[in-house]
C-alpha cells in the first residue's frame, strides 16, 4: 500500500473512529439555559437493574426498579389500620354528645372486626380471614392459588429480575426492574383474577356471555393469547378455537348494521374493550390500540394465563409502590467503566510493549471491533448493559486479542527466517486464516444456538458473545491486516515497526 | 501418551465424577447458596409518614435510632436503603419515605417486634409520624430459565462440536463434546458445593462462561493437535506420543488465553462493591476448569479413539497394499 492511499485511508478511519467515540460516550446540554441535552449511546443504553448511577443530565437515575405489595380482601397493613382507628377514636372525642355513643360503637366495631396477624405487621377481617381465631383454610388454599397464577404471569412476563416474594404469609410483593418498563400497568393487570370470558353487546350491562354446556370451559373457545409487534404498533392476539371463532362470528354477523363492543374479561375485569363494526370471523384477533410493548404483553400474559391455568375468584389489591435504587449502589455504573478502562489499557500496554508500531493496528482493530458492539447493545432491544453483556463484550476482546497474537506470532516467526516483510505478513494469515475462521465459527454457533434456546441472562450473554464473535472474525480476518498494511507503509524499517527480528541478517 | 498425564488420566476421571455427583446432589437437597438475593429474610422497614417533611437532621435521628437499637437487641443488618414511595397507577412520587434494613433469616421475632415498639415509640416530628414494622419476604424460585439455559447449552455444544468433528475429526469432536460437558457440569458442581454465593441469574451465565472458554481452550489444543498430526515427525509416532508432542505445543497458548479471560474476570469483578465481586468472580471457576481438561482430560480421551482410526486406516492401507500385491503375483 503506498504512502498517500495509507494516509487518506488513515485518516478517514480516524475521524470516523473520533465520531463514534464521541457519539458513545460523551453527553452535554446545550442551547439558553443549556435547555437541551446530546445523549452519548452508552448513557442512552438500557443498564440492567443492579447497575445504578445518575445519567449524564444529573438528574435521571438508571437502575433499580418499582416494588409494590398486593393485599388480598380483608388483610390490611397495621398501619392502615392504626391511622383509620386513630380517625374513628378522634372522631369520637370530637364528637357532639348526642353522636358520642354512635361514634364510640363505630370505634368498638372497629376493633372487633380486625385482628392482628402474629407478627403484627398486618390485620385481617375476621369475617373475611379467619375462622377460630386461626387463618381459614378456604382462605389459605385461595391466596396460595392466587399467589400461584401471579407467579405464572411473572415467569410468563420474562423480564430478566423481576422478582415476586409471599410476605408476611398473607400478602406479595412483586419486583419490576426499571428497564421492564410499564410496571404500572404490569401492577394493576397482574391483581386481576378470576375466569376468562368473552361477552358482546351494546354496553357491558346489556352484553351477552359465552354460556358453556355442560363440561365445557373457557378452553373450549379461546386458544390462548400473546402479544406481537409490528414495527411501532403492539397488538395482543387472541385465538380461538372453532367454536369460539362461530361463537363470536355469530354474534358480531349484525355489526356492519349496528355496531357493538366485545369485551374480554379476567374475573370482573374487562381487559379488552374492543368496539366492533363489521363481522369477525377469525381464528386469530389481533387488537391494537393506544399498547406499547410493554403493556400489550403485560395483558397478553394476564389473558393467557386465565385462560391456561386456573384462576381463583380472588381479589388483590395493590398498596403503594417503592422506587428502589440499584442492587449493588449507585457507583456500580462507573465502576464498570473504569474497569473497561483498566482493560484497555492493559492490552494496548502489552501490544505496544511485545509489538511497538504494531500496537497501533491493533488499536485501530479493536476500536473497530468495540464500538460496532457499543451501537449493537444499545440498538438491539433484546440487549442491555449488564454484567453478563459486558463479560461477552471482553471475551470478544480476548478473542480477537488471541487471534491478532496469533498471526502476529507467526509473523515474527516467519520474519526470523529472514524473509520479506510482505511475504511474512501474507504467510502469516494464511497460516492461521482457517485456525481463526474455525474458533469464531465454533463459538459462534455455540453462542447462537444458545441464544435460540436460553432464557435471561444467559440468552443476553449468549446474543453479545454471538455478534462479538462476528465483528471480532472480520476484524482479525481482514480489518486487522489492513490496519497492519496501511499503518506499516509508514515504516522505513518494517521489522523494527513491529518489534520482529531476523536471525538470518544477524548471523550475517 | 506415556506420561503422568495419562496415567492419572483414571485418578482425574474419578475425581471430576466424584465432584459432579456430589455437586448434583448438593443442588438437589440444598441448590445454589443464593445468599446475596435473600431468598427468605426478614425486613425492616420504616416510614416516614410525612405531611411538611422530615428534614435530614431528623431522618439521621431516625436511622441512628433504628441502628443503635438493632445493635442493642443483637440484631445484624445491612446499610439501610431509603426509597420513595410512589403511587402504583401513576408511579409518581409521593411524600412518603422508606427506609428499609435487610435482615437475617433466623431471628427473634421479639426482638424485632422491640425494636419496632422503640422506633414507633418517637414522637411526631412536624406532625410527620414515623412508622415501623418488620417484614418476612420468601422468594418465589423459577424453574424455567435454568431448565432452558440446560437444553440450550447441551444443543449448542453438540451443535459447535458437530463443527470440530468435521474440521479436526472424530477424536478431537467426541473429546471436546465431553470437555465441554464436564466444564459445565464441574464448574455448577463447585459452585453448588463450595456453597459460592451468587445471585440467582447467575448460575446460567457461569454455564455459558464455561462452555465457551471450553470450546475456546479445546479449539487451541485441537489446531496444535493437526499441525502435529501433519508434521513429517509424526510418521514415526504413536498416537499418544503425537498427543502428548501437540499438547506440550499448546500448553502455553492455553494457559496465556487463559489467563487472559480470567483477568478480564478479575478486573470486572474487582473494580465493583462486595455485590459486583458475588456477581463476576464466581465465574472464575469458569475459567479454571476448562484449562484443567483441556489440559488433563481430553487429550487422554483423544488417544484411545486416534487410536483405533490409526489401526483402521493402517489396515485398510495394509489391506490394500496385500490386494494389490496379490493383482501382480496373478499377472
Amino acid at each position: 500500500m503506498s504512502k498517500i492511499k495509507s494516509a487518506l485511508a488513515l485518516t478517514l478511519i480516524t475521524v470516523v473512529l473520533l465520531g463514534l467515540c464521541f457519539m458513545c460516550t460523551v453527553s452535554f446540554s446545550y442551547g439558553t439555559d443549556k435547555m437541551y441535552t446530546f445523549n452519548s449511546v452508552v448513557s442512552m443504553m438500557e443498564k440492567d437493574f443492579m447497575l445504578g448511577g445518575k445519567l449524564a443530565d444529573g438528574v435521571n437515575y438508571v437502575g433499580g426498579g418499582y416494588s409494590a405489595v398486593y393485599y388480598p380482601e380483608g388483610v390490611i397493613t397495621a398501619q392502615e389500620y392504626e391511622d383509620n382507628l386513630e380517625a374513628l377514636e378522634t372522631a369520637s372525642a370530637e364528637a357532639a354528645a348526642d353522636k358520642k355513643a354512635d361514634a364510640e360503637k363505630a370505634v368498638a366495631e372497629y376493633k372487633e372486626k380486625y385482628a392482628a396477624s402474629a407478627s403484627g405487621a398486618l390485620y385481617y377481617e375476621k369475617e373475611t380471614v379467619l375462622e377460630d381465631g386461626e387463618v381459614s383454610q378456604e382462605f389459605a388454599d385461595d391466596f396460595a392459588a392466587a399467589a400461584e397464577l401471579l407467579h405464572r404471569r411473572v415467569e410468563q412476563y420474562r423480564v430478566e429480575g423481576m422478582r415476586l416474594d409471599i410476605r408476611d404469609d398473607y400478602t406479595l410483593a412483586l419486583f419490576i426492574p426499571d428497564l421492564a418498563g410499564g410496571q404500572a400497568v404490569v401492577f394493576n393487570y397482574f391483581a386481576t383474577m378470576g375466569e376468562f370470558s368473552i361477552a358482546y353487546g351494546a354496553d357491558e350491562d346489556s352484553a351477552q356471555t359465552i354460556s358453556f354446556a355442560k363440561g365445557e370451559t373457557i378452553r373450549d373457545y379461546v386458544k390462548g393469547a400473546r402479544a406481537m409487534n409490528n414495527g411501532t404498533t403492539a397488538y395482543v392476539a387472541i385465538s380461538f378455537t372453532k367454536k369460539g371463532k362461530s361463537t363470536v362470528a355469530g354474534w358480531t354477523s349484525g355489526a356492519a348494521e349496528t355496531s357493538g363492543n366485545l369485551y374480554f374479561y379476567v374475573g370482573e375485569e374487562a381487559v379488552i374493550s374492543l368496539p366492533v363494526s363489521q363481522a369477525i370471523d377469525q381464528s386469530t384477533l389481533y387488537i391494537s390500540g393506544s399498547y406499547t410493548t410493554d403493556t400489550a404483553r403485560a395483558v397478553a400474559v394476564t389473558i393467557d394465563t386465565a385462560v391456561k391455568g386456573d384462576s381463583p375468584a380472588f381479589t388483590l389489591t395493590v398498596g403503594d409502590a417503592t422506587r428502589l435504587g440499584a442492587t449493588f449502589g449507585d457507583l456500580a455504573l462507573v465502576l464498570l467503566y473504569g474497569a473497561f478502562g483498566v482493560l484497555f489499557v492493559g492490552m494496548m500496554l502489552f501490544f505496544f510493549i511485545r509489538y511497538k508500531g504494531l500496537g497501533l493496528a491493533h488499536l485501530y482493530t479493536f476500536l473497530v471491533y468495540f464500538f460496532p458492539m457499543v451501537l449493537c447493545v444499545w440498538a438491539v432491544p433484546m440487549l442491555h448493559l449488564g454484567y453478563e453483556t459486558a463479560l461477552a463484550v471482553l471475551f470478544g476482546a480476548v478473542l480477537l486479542s488471541v487471534s491478532q497474537v496469533m498471526v502476529f506470532e507467526t509473523a515474527r516467526k516467519e520474519f526470523a527466517l529472514g524473509k520479506n516483510i510482505t511475504v511474512v505478513v501474507k504467510t502469516a494469515y494464511k497460516k492461521n486464516f482457517w485456525h481463526i475462521f474455525d474458533l469464531h465459527i465454533a463459538v459462534a454457533l455455540l453462542s447462537v444456538v444458545t441464544f435460540l434456546i436460553s432464557l435471561g441472562a444467559l440468552r443476553a450473554f449468549a446474543l453479545t458473545l454471538t455478534l462479538a464473535a462476528v465483528f471480532s472474525g472480520l476484524c482479525a480476518l481482514a480489518v486487522g491486516r489492513f490496519h497492519w498494511a496501511a499503518f506499516m507503509s509508514f515504516a522505513r524499517n518494517k521489522g523494527k515497526f513491529c518489534n520482529f527480528r531476523s536471525e538470518v541478517k544477524e548471523d550475517e | 501418551m506415556n506420561n503422568k498425564r495419562s496415567r492419572f488420566f483414571p485418578l482425574f476421571l474419578a475425581l471430576s465424577a466424584v465432584l459432579i455427583i456430589a455437586g448434583i446432589l448438593m443442588y438437589a437437597f440444598f441448590g445454589f447458596n443464593n445468599a446475596p438475593d435473600r431468598p427468605a429474610a426478614y425486613a425492616l422497614e420504616i416510614k416516614y409518614s410525612v405531611v411538611i417533611g422530615i428534614d435530614e437532621a431528623q431522618q439521621e435521628k431516625v436511622r441512628a435510632l433504628a441502628e443503635s437499637s438493632m445493635e442493642k437487641h443483637g440484631i445484624a443488618f445491612s446499610e439501610g436503603v431509603t426509597a420513595p414511595v410512589v403511587d402504583s397507577e401513576s408511579l409518581a412520587e409521593t411524600t412518603d419515605t422508606v427506609l428499609t434494613y435487610k435482615l437475617g433469616a433466623s431471628l427473634d421475632e421479639k426482638e424485632l417486634a422491640a425494636v419496632v415498639a422503640e422506633i414507633n415509640a418517637m414522637e411526631e416530628y412536624r406532625g410527620a409520624r414515623v412508622y415501623a414494622s418488620y417484614h418476612f419476604l420468601e422468594e418465589q424460585p423459577y424453574f424455567e430459565a435454568a431448565w432452558r439455559a440446560a437444553v440450550a447449552l447441551a444443543v449448542a455444544a453438540v451443535v459447535a462440536l458437530g463443527y470440530l468433528t468435521i474440521r479436526f475429526g472424530v477424536s478431537c469432536g467426541v473429546a471436546g463434546l465431553a470437555v465441554t460437558a464436564h466444564d459445565v457440569l464441574l464448574t455448577l458442581a463447585l459452585l453448588a458445593l463450595a456453597r459460592v454465593p451468587v445471585y440467582s441469574l447467575m448460575p446460567a451465565v457461569y454455564a455459558g462462561v464455561a462452555a465457551f472458554v471450553s470450546v475456546f481452550l479445546w479449539m487451541i489444543a485441537c489446531m496444535r493437535m493437526r499441525e502435529t498430526f501433519k508434521s513429517e515427525a509424526y510418521a514415526s509416532m504413536t498416537a499418544g506420543e503425537a498427543v502428548a508432542a501437540a499438547m506440550r505445543a499448546a500448553l502455553r497458548p492455553v494457559c496465556l488465553t487463559a489467563l487472559a479471560l480470567g483477568i478480564v474476570v478479575l478486573v470486572l469483578g474487582a473494580c465493583g462493591v462486595f455485590g459486583t465481586m458475588a456477581a463476576v468472580l464466581p465465574a472464575l471457576l469458569a475459567v479454571a476448569v476448562p484449562v484443567y481438561s483441556t489440559l488433563l482430560i481430553g487429550p487422554n480421551i483423544v488417544v484411545p479413539i486416534k487410536r483405533a482410526f490409526d489401526r483402521r486406516k493402517a489396515a485398510k492401507k495394509g489391506g490394500y497394499v496385500a490386494a494389490k500385491k496379490g493383482a501382480q503375483k496373478s499377472e
